[in-house]
């Protein structure tokens, strides 16, 4: 168990590294001279301002040299400064994270809601009209841009009928429609992957034995079929929380939620280049974190994975689930693109 | 419903009734007419034209990002399916694995805000974003094809790997790839409106329906028809591309894969 864990989190830091490597250099390929920008208060600054300047920045040291302290400093918790706000970058970041955790639950919930029954009832109903009804709703709803639903659910709850709140943060109101938004495009391709992992099980000798056996549905379909079809559910729902950790971004902008999302949005516009930086690295870190818990979740209801920390056997699930994610709801916009991504 | 849009986006300035940039603010956030048949914009621009435009714009990038992404992906995944088990292969996976291990469109924003707006730039950002996905399918299935007997005996008569890989694994492998890329397109679409409406994308000048979804914003409850026919464009146009390619990923037996 501890090998499979520590397993999880060596790869897990390593993929950190990657995007932290890849974070710096997109950071020094940027457009901007970060010289012009510590200079730009004084007129005409001279050649010696200019090399203090680099000096100052670090910026005259080899490549790896500026990498390694960078990435001490970022271990230290220095992102560095916003360059609008001169402020703390993480601490700024510290302020917004919760709002953008909020909302994440919130769709989570939503798409949890959403996705386990719609594809637990139409693989139960294959081929009958029920079926068919979810499917294409479900097609649908992963046609539409989870903005596009932010709109059309602001239009009907906000404008028409004026029951919810459709602008910034408070109570459990202002939730609800940023969370929807997110959350049913995200149910329906979650439908969609329960519907095939489901239909890949009820095809299974000891589902059709318990049926002969005469076991209640209700029964086969929690103990028999839930318990195999989980495992690359478990997987994709993983995947699917960082997407919409990430998707949360332009929901945030168009409801004015005070998230991280948001403030990465501010940022761009600013050329805010440690904010962005910032940004990647610790949504990167959280969404390892993500992954990290739900193998555990996975350790948890399938015991057996804890001694099968073989890496072949670890690697050929993960695969299995991505790829179904990758053809089969990659689709569902802005928010499971990222999920397929995986 | 797809080849139509298709159609509509390469014939739109004959189509367009009106010329989608031309502003005439008397005429502003008009209803429909004979003349503007979907109403006017905040700047008396006609909807129905800038919806026209906009689907080239939609159509243009999301070809051409589709492009760029199969060709790296493809010659990535051919390379490293071809030469498996190597340094060059160890390499390629591991910066697949990189990419894949972060949730693409984050990584896009990223990549997009650090080069600044701009539709070439969203373009490379998605680019970046989403070959490695391409390259470890491919990748996988070269390896598949790798080992049929055909591929073995073509090796053993000497086969050189160009020429192996162009005519005995490529052309295996192509209606899969097409596949995936008619399968792709919708989310493309999806992302590129998505990156738009943020205001990375297209600039306010130009017709895009993401753009105009964050423009019409300010009018929501004044003329919401202005929100709502881009809105239903979009998700028709997805909508179109996704049943084309559930439809051809059922043929091709991928859908459980």
């Amino acid at each position: 168990m501890i090998k499979y864990i520590s397993k999880k989190i060596l790869y897990a830091f390593l993929v950190l590294l990657g995007v932290s490597i890849l974070t710096f250099m997109m950071g020094r390929i940027a457009p901007g001279d970060p010289v012009d920008t510590l200079l730009s208060n004084s007129q005409n600054p001279t050649l010696e301002e200019r090399q203090e300047a680099e000096e100052y920045l670090g910026l005259n040291q080899p490549w790896t040299v500026q990498y390694f302290n960078w990435t001490a400093d970022i271990i230290k918790g220095d992102f560095g400064n916003s360059y609008k706000t001169n402020q703390p970058v993480l601490h700024e970041f510290m302020v917004r994270l919760p709002s953008t955790l909020l909302l994440t639950c919130g769709a989570t919930i939503v798409m949890l809601l959403i996705g386990f029954p719609l594809g637990i009832a139409s693989a139960l109903k294959k081929g009958k009209i029920l079926d068919v009804g979810i499917s294409l709703c479900n097609t649908i709803a992963i046609s539409i841009p989870s903005f596009c639903l932010g709109i059309l659910l602001i239009l009907v709850f906000g404008v028409n009928l004026k029951i919810l709140p459709v602008m910034g943060m408070g109570g459990f109101k202002h939730l609800v429609l940023p969370s929807l938004s997110i959350g049913i495009i995200a149910g329906a391709g979650l439908a969609r992957l329960i519907r095939i992992q489901m239909l890949s099980v009820i095809k299974m000798n000891h589902v059709t034995a318990a049926k002969v056996f005469g076991v209640s549905n209700y029964r086969i379909v929690k103990n028999h079929m839930l318990k195999n079809a989980l495992p690359p559910i478990i997987t994709s729902i993983g995947l699917m929380i960082g997407g919409l950790l990430g998707g949360s971004a332009i929901i945030e902008t168009l409801f004015a939620w005070p998230g991280a999302g948001g403030f990465l949005v501010d940022a761009i516009y600013g050329r805010d280049y440690p904010v962005i930086q910032a940004y990647a690295l610790i949504m990167a870190g959280i969404y390892m974190l993500i992954n990290i818990l739900v193998d555990f979740i996975y350790g948890i209801l399938i015991p057996t994975k804890w001694l099968s920390g073989d890496k072949n056997e670890n690697k050929k699930d993960t695969v299995d689930s991505r790829d179904s994610v990758g053809l089969n709801h990659d689709r569902s916009g802005d928010i499971c693109t990222d999920s397929g991504t995986e | 419903m797809a080849s139509i849009m298709i159609v509509l986006a390469i014939f739109a300035p004959i189509l367009a009734p009106n010329d989608p940039n031309k502003i005439d603010v008397m005429n502003s956030l008009n209803q429909s007419s004979s003349e503007f048949p979907l109403g006017t914009d905040q700047l008396g621009r006609c909807i129905f034209s800038r919806l026209l435009y906009g689907a080239r714009t939609s159509l243009t990038v999301t070809a051409m990002v589709l492009v760029v992404t199969i060709t790296i992906g493809t010659l990535v995944g051919t390379l490293s399916g071809i030469f498996s088990d190597r340094l060059i292969d160890k390499l390629f996976t591991a910066l697949c694995e990189v990419l894949l291990a972060f949730p693409g469109i984050l990584f896009a924003l990223v990549i997009a805000g650090m080069l600044g707006p701009g539709v070439l730039n969203i373009m490379i950002a998605i680019a970046i974003v989403s070959w490695a996905k391409y390259a470890r399918v491919i990748r996988g299935l070269v390896i598949g094809t790798k080992n049929a007997d055909y591929v073995k005996a073509a090796r053993v008569a000497g086969t050189n790997h160009l020429h192996m890989i162009t005519w005995h694994i490529l052309p295996n492998i192509k209606n899969t790839i097409g596949t995936l890329i008619v399968t792709d397109i919708g989310s493309t679409i999806l992302t590129i409106s998505g990156l738009s409406f943020i205001g990375l994308g297209a600039q306010a000048s130009e017709a895009e329906w993401g753009m105009m979804i964050n423009e019409a914003r300010m009018y929501i409850i004044k003329s919401p028809q202005m929100i709502l026919y881009p809105i239903v464009t979009i998700i028709i146009v997805v909508l179109a591309f996704n049943l084309i390619g559930d439809a051809l990923a059922s043929n091709e037996e991928l859908e459980g894969l």
